[in-house]
């Protein structure tokens, strides 16, 4: 009597061929979506070319400027004097 | 225009950057891109990114000018005032109890104001040292007819007067704005809140030189 083979499982019909490529497929949409949603928040700046070792903006104009730079505005002590010709007060009246 | 806040933009008769722009004229503002600080502050930004635009800069920086210059002109006249006798006769508690109030009527003076304010470029929070915009303000500013109300060693309030200036904004020494001011009418009351001491304190950010 001939014996018969053992039927074979869903792995060595199919899913040895389906499975690693699908993790791996998963993987790289996941990676993607990160890397997408950074950059639409703004987080990465793929435009940017900048040197090595250097700092370069992703955003233009006005924004990008008050991103990276500051205008601080210092008000020191000013000068100030009075001066009068003659007489300081004219008159005063008291009313309480 | 409420005179209870008149500021130094009122007196330059400028209250936005769009204000600064017209009254500078392009060849002011051609000018002052000239400025030592202004080349700095243009190279450092070229350095940082090519995408920003040089108008953007400029924008804030008029924008800045303008915010240089909201100062009340209370902040010059109260500590000029206060270095008279004359007038600092009413902190004395002796002569003038808490309960009295006075009109004062002040005869015609100048009040000469010098002022340094400067604008100070940061990138990412640290300091660009060269890439500071120094600007001075110069003026002379006459009050006619000015009535103060002192009660209790302070300035409550100024009642009737009117001012007129005749003012200048240097950047480096270059002139930005120049401006000969109408007469604003002080008449009406003026009230300064909780008043201004005579006796000087450490809170006033204009001072007259002793």
């Amino acid at each position: 009597m001939q014996e018969t083979p053992p039927p074979t499982g869903w792995w060595e019909r199919w899913g040895k061929y389906v499975v690693p490529p699908g993790v791996v497929a998963l993987m790289c949409a996941f990676a993607g979506l990160h890397l997408a949603s950074k950059y639409v928040t703004g987080l990465v700046g793929l435009r940017a070319a900048g040197r090595a070792g250097g700092v370069s903006l992703h955003q233009d104009g006005r924004d990008g400027l008050e991103a990276a730079f500051g205008f601080r505005l210092e008000q020191p002590l000013a000068t100030a004097i009075a001066e009068f010709r003659g007489a300081v007060i004219l008159k005063v009246e008291r009313i309480a | 225009m409420s005179q209870a806040n008149l500021t130094m933009k009122d007196m330059f008769e400028v209250q936005n950057a769009k204000d600064a722009m017209q009254a500078m004229g392009a060849a002011t503002q051609q000018e002052l891109e000239t400025s030592q600080a202004a080349a700095v502050l243009k190279q450092e930004v070229a350095k940082k990114s090519k995408l920003i635009r040089w108008s953007a800069v400029q924008d804030v920086l008029f924008e800045k000018t303008v915010e240089a210059l909201d100062i009340p002109v209370l902040t010059f006249l109260s500590p000029a005032w206060k270095k008279y006798r004359e007038i600092l006769e009413f902190a004395d508690a002796e002569k003038h109890p808490a309960n009295e109030a006075n009109l004062v009527s002040l005869a015609e003076h100048t009040v000469k104001v010098e002022h340094h304010p400067y604008l100070q470029l940061t990138y990412r929070g640290i300091e660009i040292p060269k890439a500071k915009l120094e600007f001075t303000l110069t003026g002379d500013l006459t009050l006619q007819g000015v009535i103060l109300r002192i009660q209790n060693g302070k300035i409550k309030a100024i009642q009737g007067g009117a001012v007129k200036w005749s003012e200048e904004l240097l950047l480096e020494n270059r002139s930005v704005l120049k401006k000969e001011s109408k007469s604003y009418d002080l008449t009406g009351n003026f009230e300064l809140g909780e008043g201004i001491p005579l006796r000087d304190t450490s809170d006033h950010r204009a001072v007259a030189p002793s």
